[in-house]
């Protein structure tokens, strides 16, 4: 019976051509949007700079070229970043936490000396730690910011970097060559390696034979030690490495992409509707029709009705589901490496969605209600699965995590994501399974209890 | 409440339909006052009365579309067709769609349900609108789809609710024309209607049903005959509805009510 009927409702939808169009616009129009939404450049998120620096210890003197640390924040800010000064870390965290900035980046007080003896141990000693601040709590946050800043300190720390190679092969060319460094506020002429050569080399020609030997050694030295300082300017730029980062999430992290989660979010929403809508109006409109009393003559097929009904609305879903993340992934915004994971997560949440829409046609008999009761309940469904049960606290957290938890769009939603990101997620998947089972028994009793 | 209609097969019986004490109530009032009911097979049977007389619910019952609060019916109803008042059909598929679902449904057996429905295909004279989607067809073509559904599983009665409603008279024509055939073929056929004298020229038998009860059963001849010198079978109606008795049928009538019940009549097909 089940497949019959199956067969007889997928026919009928084929044949209703506005229906059709709308199953198959309406995906296409939310990925075109979503698409277009996850690729353009995002607003640019509020960063706090920390800059921990003495007020007059922020610069580091090489060879009299004066480098300041506390310009990286200049580095960092514009462009795609927005940045306000902070005076402590805690109150970054405290910000963070409020939603009032994004993330913040740490200069520790330490960062210039830290600087220096790295510069004057040649690299043995570390350089400066700056620390990243970002709020993480959900995968709406965090990435974004994260990825800014470490791509703006990446920039900064690269000026920084040709800053200290062009300061060191400066000072090693006056070494080489001869010439003047300011040491001390005092302008001191450097005679150079290649000078010292030509004058040893000269002393060495008119000196006694005793003393011959050594100026020609001296010579031999200042010789080979400016041909190999030819080779520092290379040494120094691949070692280069001044700034070291680390990050620090605020907040509890849930390892998603913020388009994974969009994607997910946009999948659910559209498998939603068009579940919902359908499976309401499948069976109110059987009611309506006259058709439920014919097939239910006898007390048969109360059950077997129902499922009928949630497999053809939750399949056309799935279809309409399947196009969205099509053609999110032609846009670009999402990727194809999750194909194979698609197919089950839309048929799943699709079915689960299909039976709740069935339940609706089975309690609201009138399939122009029923319709429309579906379509208005898709928002609150959705709105109470994305609301952290924790930003909520109290009872109220309790009763919104037990109504998320027998509504089907929080286990759609994060089986999608998963999906998405190329993971199976067999709780959710069973989630969904269990609900179908459930929104379609009870569907069949009220069928059954109201043949009459 | 729980149906607790008792249903036997037909083979037992000589009957092509058995009712005995049929109970419905519906919100505490009573719709059926303990109806019985009788019909031989290839007998044509009109149900008379007026609007929320019962006549609907008790073709209902009957068909097992609703239960029943009391009473029993034979046989069961896989061996009654039922035709309700719409044709509750679907209208973005085929003739031929429509019954091979239908078929399906009710017929064990893919190929007893294909040549089943050509079978009711080719009885209500539907071959060349087989490929004809419902929403395409006068209501007249619908009600003969809907009667071919009626038809599968070669019922021993059919029941028709008021098939003729909103066809015009050729229409209705055409439909009495194939009930007839149909009760000619042996099917009996139970049909509730308002058509009077249509039920007079094709019935064998007409029961009035007034307050859920049974206030006449008889021919139609013996129906007329209450409405008075003229034998007016407008007025024999509303007297019989109104419970008004009359003339030298009276007592006969009086009879039939109080028993509730029916005689059933082998019918030749007579009177067609």
């Amino acid at each position: 019976m089940i497949g019959a009927l199956l067969r007889k409702d997928l026919r009928v939808l084929r044949r209703s051509p506005a229906l059709l169009a709308l199953i198959v616009v309406y995906p296409l129009l939310i990925a075109i949007g979503l698409g277009l939404a996850l690729t353009r450049d995002p607003q640019p998120p509020k960063v706090a700079i920390v800059n921990l620096l003495p007020k007059d210890g922020g610069d580091v003197t090489i060879a009299g070229q004066k480098l300041s640390i506390a310009d990286l924040s200049t580095s960092i800010a514009g462009g795609d970043v927005k940045s306000l000064n902070v005076a402590t870390r805690q109150e970054a965290v405290r910000m963070i936490d409020a939603g009032t900035i994004d993330g913040a980046l740490v200069i520790p007080e330490d960062a210039a000396e830290k600087l220096r003896s790295s510069l004057t141990s040649g690299g043995v000693s570390k350089g400066p730690q700056l620390e990243v601040l970002y709020r993480s709590s959900g995968p709406l946050d965090g990435t974004l910011v994260r990825s800014l800043i470490a791509s703006r300190l990446r920039i900064a720390e690269r000026a920084l970097a040709a800053e200290i190679v062009r300061v060191a092969t400066g000072f090693l060319q006056i070494l080489r060559e001869g010439g003047s460094i300011e040491i001390l506020g005092q302008e001191i002429s450097v005679l150079g390696l290649k000078a010292a050569e030509v004058i040893v080399a000269d002393a060495a020609r008119t000196a006694p034979a005793n003393r011959k030997s050594g100026l020609e050694q001296a010579a031999k030295f200042a010789s080979l030690a400016r041909e190999n300082l030819d080779l520092s300017d290379d040494v120094l730029s691949s070692v280069a490495k001044p700034l070291d980062v680390r990050e620090t999430a605020i907040g509890q992290r849930e390892g998603r992409s913020l388009s994974g989660f969009a994607v997910g979010v946009a999948a659910a929403l559209s498998l939603m509707l068009v579940a919902m809508t359908l499976g309401a109006g499948l069976l109110a409109g059987e009611r309506e029709e006259g058709t439920l009393r014919r097939l239910l003559r006898g007390g048969r097929g109360a059950w077997q009705i129902a499922t009928a009904k949630a497999l053809a609305a939750g399949l056309v879903a799935a279809l309409s589901g399947l196009l969205l993340l099509a053609g999110l992934a032609t846009l670009g915004a999402t990727s194809w490496s999750g194909l194979p994971f698609w197919l089950p997560a839309t048929a799943l949440g699709g079915l689960a969605f299909a039976g709740f829409g069935v339940l609706l046609g089975a309690v609201l008999r009138d399939a122009r209600a029923a319709t429309l009761a579906a379509i208005l309940l898709a928002v609150p469904v959705a709105v109470i699965a994305l609301i952290p049960p924790q930003s909520i606290g109290g009872a109220a957290s309790d009763v919104l995590g037990v109504v998320s938890a027998v509504l089907p769009f929080a286990p759609a939603r994060e089986l999608l994501d998963a999906a998405v990101a190329s993971d199976p997620d067999w709780l959710s998947g069973g989630q969904l399974l269990a609900q179908l089972a459930g929104y379609t028994a009870i569907a069949g009793l009220l069928v059954r209890r109201g043949r009459a | 409440m729980a149906a607790v209609t008792e249903r036997t097969p037909a083979a037992s019986t000589a009957s092509a339909l058995a009712a005995r004490g049929l109970v419905r109530r519906h919100g505490g009032r009573v719709i059926l006052d303990a109806v019985d009911l009788d019909v031989a097979p290839g007998e044509r049977l009109a149900i008379l009365g007026p609007n929320g007389a019962g006549k609907t619910t008790l073709l209902e019952v009957l068909a097992a579309v609703q239960p029943a609060d009391g009473g029993s019916v034979t046989p069961g109803p896989e061996q009654l067709g039922w035709v309700p008042q719409r044709p509750a059909l679907y209208e973005r598929l085929t003739v031929s769609e429509n019954l091979t679902l239908f078929a399906g449904l009710a017929i064990p057996g893919k190929q007893e349900a294909a040549e089943a429905a050509e079978r009711a295909l080719d009885f209500a004279e539907l071959r060349q609108r087989a490929g004809q989607r419902l929403d395409r067809l006068s209501g007249g073509w619908r009600q003969r789809v809907s009667l071919a559904i009626g038809l599968l599983g070669d019922p021993t009665c059919v029941l028709l609710d008021e098939p003729h409603t909103a066809l015009d008279p050729p229409q209705r024509l055409e439909l009495w024309a194939l009930i007839d055939r149909l009760a000619a073929a042996g099917t009996a056929v139970v049909i509730t209607t308002h058509e009077l004298h249509a039920a007079e020229r094709h019935a064998d038998r007409v029961i009035v049903l007034a307050g859920g009860k049974i206030v006449f059963s008889g021919t139609p001849d013996d129906l007329r005959a209450r409405g008075g010198d003229h034998a007016d079978l407008d007025l024999a109606f509303a007297r019989v509805v109104g419970g008004e008795p009359s003339g030298e049928t009276a007592g006969a009538a009086a009879t039939a009510s109080s028993t509730a019940s029916t005689a059933p009549r082998t019918t030749d097909g007579a009177g067609a």
